[in-house]
């Protein structure tokens, strides 16, 4: 065989090596850094005086919800708190939240970084785009996942149905949001991220979250958008939505009944 | 190429030669998947997920 044929079975197996690296070795470490992650929001979340009491008492009477600041109201008079410390945790290493889709798996669980570019989106989680709203404020609340690289968190993002909860936990709070719409747009078509999704010059009433990821499969013409519209914000302290009583920590934030916990 | 390297360049008897070439095959792997496709990807568009202008 001649040197000319093996270059080009070299050139052949390096590509193939790229392709496993691509799709198979960032997983590994996106979910490495995933798992760190969530430890770290965690280790880091406040005390709630509820979870004092219970351990001292051995009982858990029910939910205690903690005062909280409201940074406005929805047209059905349910109070969003404010979101203080997500809102200080921009930092390169800091988590802001954490987001949890019960319908895309049941230990699904994305840690929310600020910003899009690969330092914060390769890592295991979710981006927030700077340029758009938080959860605390009427608009838009984007974040970006990879769908098929970087342990693919949004890999299942055409899962999600109309009305499916999603939710976005912070020291703060919980944000629950109802998935309203799924479309396909361009990569340049920026008014998925408006304040108003689609709209552009509207003044927001209400929060929207967006989740935004490459479409279809295995490519990156498209790009799929989902986008949920607030419904409730459950204090620290608050009973946690049953879909989510599972997940270990979340009983050190929320109240979680007896059984489910 | 690689049949030169094998027999000439490698140094010890054929199961020597063996062992060396596997731990140069792992090294050259490891390398290419610890930093040249970092590098690669970062230069390439495809792992762009998000939305923006341009």
């Amino acid at each position: 065989m001649g040197g000319f044929g093996e270059i080009l079975i070299t050139l052949g197996v390096l590509g193939l090596l790229f392709v496993v690296w691509e799709l198979w070795w960032t997983g590994i470490e996106a979910e490495s850094d995933r798992q760190e992650s969530l430890e770290e929001f965690y280790s880091s979340a406040p005390e709630l005086p509820v979870t004092e009491q219970s351990t001292e008492g051995g009982t858990e009477d029910g939910p205690n919800p903690q005062d909280f600041e409201v940074c406005y109201t929805l047209p059905d008079g349910t109070e969003i708190g404010c979101a203080e410390h997500m809102r200080a945790a921009t930092g390169p290493e800091d988590i802001m939240g954490i987001t949890y889709a019960p319908r895309l798996g049941e230990s699904w669980a994305a840690p929310i970084r600020h910003g899009v570019a690969a330092e914060q989106i390769d890592r295991g989680g979710v981006g927030h785009y700077t340029a758009t709203q938080w959860p605390d404020e009427p608009g838009n609340f984007a974040l970006a996942g990879h769908r098929n690289t970087n342990a693919s968190m949004l890999g299942n993002q055409d899962a999600l149905q109309i009305g499916d909860p999603i939710y976005v936990v912070s020291n703060d709070g919980m944000y629950v949001y109802q998935v309203r719409e799924r479309h396909v747009v361009l990569p340049h078509q920026t008014e998925v991220l408006n304040p108003v999704p689609s709209q552009s010059g509207v003044e927001p009433e209400v929060g929207v979250l967006t989740f935004t990821t490459c479409h279809p499969m295995y490519s990156n013409r498209e790009r799929l958008i989902h986008h949920a519209e607030i419904v409730d914000f459950i204090p620290l302290g608050g009973e946690a939505p049953a879909d989510l009583a599972h997940h270990d920590r979340i009983a050190d934030m929320f109240w979680v009944p007896e059984e489910e916990a | 190429m690689y049949a030169w390297f094998f027999n000439r360049v490698l140094p010890g008897p054929l199961w020597l030669r063996i062992i060396l070439s596997l731990i140069l095959l792992a090294a050259v792997v490891y390398g290419l998947m610890e930093f040249v496709f970092p590098w690669l990807s970062e230069h390439s568009p495809l792992g762009d997920v998000t939305i923006e202008d341009g």
